[in-house]
């Protein structure tokens, strides 16, 4: 049965999926299970999207349907899933831009991969970032921006970090758009990313390596 | 002696439309994307060129003078375009941009005006699935009862309005217009379209007053795709993305439906620009690489797009599809058009674009925004060397850029635009 909840999802089939959740909860299994399981194949769609066998559609199709079966199971609850988690990241779009698809597509595949994530949205200004990352400790920062106005505000979000002496104390990564090589040296980053999963190998590599 | 600004009009023109027959004109032609970046060549403030037309105005003009470009497209970034005084009166909950009245519409004085998808919290929802239906039976109705209230705060009344078909005859009158709701509205629209006209007034005198000086135009009149036409705004790129699985045939009906609605836009416009550009700028978004599969394209995007160029090309038009983001994976499918009749606008990859669309279509394309933004000017003549020695071999080559330059260095653009009028010629 539990296999059949897996393959469902991962194969993207919303309405025997849902099927499936509630006939488990009427059985009076652990919600937390079933819940355990949805992540799971979740997991399996985020590796699917990683060979390029899905794409940005069935990510989010298939974070819709998870978000189905958590207000499906929540009602009966008792406790908050425990999820062992990786590593705590921070993400957000750099001040002056406000787009967000591709932020969030990232913050999708690091939260499926096991990371506590903590996206701060769009437009957001160095000082939020630095106290972020003093507040939750965390270990890596993803910057994101779309536009080219991005660059000198990574570069900025940058420079906040260096000036709080927070610097050597988080790894940090961009993404987005127009971005390469070139402006990772001009924003001083650790590392760029062009696609959602380059972020959860990065993450992994740099929270696996301490 | 230098050339008469009619002569240098004809010999730019020329160069362009030779480029678009995939022949070799005199040289590569340059014309790249600008959104704005003009007013940083004239030192305008972002809030000045929407705020103050005519200076966003005096800057495009002194940037495609000074830089001798071959053609000049709409003026982005000006008020003529997103004319903010206008859309400061509706409330517009689709943009945010430097210097809005409204806190909430506004960002930071320093970056351009920017979309805001449906959604957002604060801003506006998107359509509703179960909505199709109430479009497809009567889209002009949806749209100004339905949809306008939710894309302009100031135009919210008019949900309250009795459906516009109860009205056909003189009887209906009253009852729709003794709605204190519909006073209301005109009051806002009064206001919001002396400034629009206001704006739209300055567009005519501007295009002509750069015909005369030798410049012509590329690309004013202009359409969406029919999926963008929801994907951009309606449903918004995530609503598309989940109609495909939940109701693909709606979709494709909705999108069938609007799909003459963009080619009737894109021939009203080329038509208004009489003789002076035949070239209808198509700016393309949600079918780019990774937001659908080859399969997803060629089931819900391609079709709708491939008919609307078609028949701008039937009559006697020329679609320049401008396309952003990855779209390498899509070049053999976009290749089905016929030649040297369209210009495609390709970020990525534009040297594989020549491989299989070079005897196709012109393709338009140039140095990444790194290298512009933060690259030296020579590595950007290094870069344009290549893109005039390979994507520029034997014509059907516009230079242009990745994406639009917005904050490149003065110096960059410099150095591109000299290079290519030196090295670009063709021998």
């Amino acid at each position: 049965m539990a296999k059949d909840l897996i393959s469902a999802l991962a194969d993207l089939k919303e309405k025997e999926v849902l099927a499936i959740a509630q006939e488990r909860l009427d059985s009076g299994e652990d919600p937390l299970k079933i819940l355990g399981d949805a992540r799971k194949a979740v997991a399996i769609v985020g590796q699917r999207y990683q060979n390029s066998e899905y794409f940005i559609p069935e990510l989010v199709y298939s974070g819709e349907i998870l978000k189905a079966i958590v207000e499906m199971v929540k009602p009966k609850l008792t406790k908050d899933a425990e999820v062992e988690r990786l590593g705590r990241v921070i993400i957000g779009t750099v001040a002056g831009d406000i787009h967000d698809i591709g932020k969030d597509i990232v913050t999708f595949m690091l939260d499926i991969n096991g990371f506590e994530v903590y996206d701060l949205g769009v437009d957001v200004p160095a000082k939020e970032f630095v106290d972020k990352i003093k507040e939750v400790k965390a270990e890596v920062v993803g910057l994101s921006g779309f536009l080219t106005v991005s660059f000198d505000s990574m570069k900025g979000t940058i420079q906040s970090i260096k000036d709080e002496n927070l610097r050597d104390k988080v790894k940090i990564m961009i993404g987005g758009g127009t971005l390469d090589e070139k402006v990772r040296e001009y924003v001083g980053a650790d590392a760029f990313g062009r696609f959602a999963g380059d972020a959860v190998s990065l993450a992994k590599e740099w929270i696996g390596g301490k | 002696m230098g050339k008469a600004p009619e002569e240098l009009y004809e010999e730019r023109k020329r160069r362009i439309d030779e480029a678009i027959r995939l022949r070799k004109p005199d040289r590569v032609p340059i014309s790249p994307g600008e959104s704005g970046w003009c007013l940083k060549y004239a030192g305008v403030s972002w809030k000045e060129g929407l705020y103050n037309p005519e200076k966003g105005l005096e800057a495009h003009k002194k940037t495609i003078i000074e830089l001798n470009w071959d053609a000049f497209g709409l003026p982005w970034g000006t008020g003529v375009v997103f004319p903010a005084r206008g859309y400061d009166k509706l409330d517009v909950q689709q943009l945010r941009w430097p210097g809005a009245e409204k806190e909430a519409n506004r960002i930071d004085a320093n970056t351009t005006y920017q979309f805001v998808e449906p959604g957002t919290r604060g801003k506006y929802e998107p359509m509703p699935a179960e909505d199709y239906d109430l479009f497809l039976d009567d889209p002009s109705d949806y749209l100004i009862r339905r949809w306008w209230p939710r894309i302009a705060r100031g135009l919210e009344p008019l949900k309250d309005l009795s459906p516009l078909h109860f009205v056909n005859g003189v009887y209906g009158f009253p009852s729709l217009f003794a709605n204190p709701s519909f006073s209301e509205v005109l009051k806002t629209l009064l206001e919001a379209s002396e400034e629009f006209a206001k704006s739209a007034a300055l567009l005519g005198p501007f295009v002509m007053d750069m015909v005369k000086s030798g410049f012509p135009p590329m690309g004013l009149a202009f359409t969406s795709s029919p999926y963008d036409y929801f994907a951009d705004t309606m449903r918004g790129t995530k609503g598309c993305m989940l109609d495909m699985f939940r109701r693909p045939e709606k979709l494709k009906e909705a999108i069938d439906k609007v799909t003459p609605y963009c080619t009737e836009m894109a021939l009203t416009g080329a038509r208004q620009m009489k003789d002076l550009s035949k070239i209808v700028f198509i700016p393309v978004h949600k079918g780019a690489g990774g937001f659908m599969s080859n399969k997803q394209y060629e089931e819900f995007w391609w079709p709708s797009m491939k008919k609307v160029m078609e028949d701008i090309i039937d009559e006697g038009f020329i679609p320049y599809l401008y396309t952003e983001g990855i779209y390498t994976e899509r070049l053999s499918i976009i290749k089905d058009i016929p030649k040297g009749k369209a210009i495609y606008h390709i970020e990525t990859d534009i040297f594989k674009a020549k491989e299989i669309l070079g005897d196709t279509v012109c393709l338009a394309g140039g140095p990444p925004a790194s290298l512009l933004n933060a690259g030296s000017p020579q590595e950007v003549k290094d870069y344009c060397k290549k893109l005039i020695d390979v994507v520029g071999e034997g014509g059907g080559f516009i230079m242009d850029v990745e994406v639009p330059l917005i904050t490149a260095k003065v110096e960059n653009v410099r150095a591109m635009t000299e290079f290519t009028q030196e090295y670009g010629v063709y021998k």
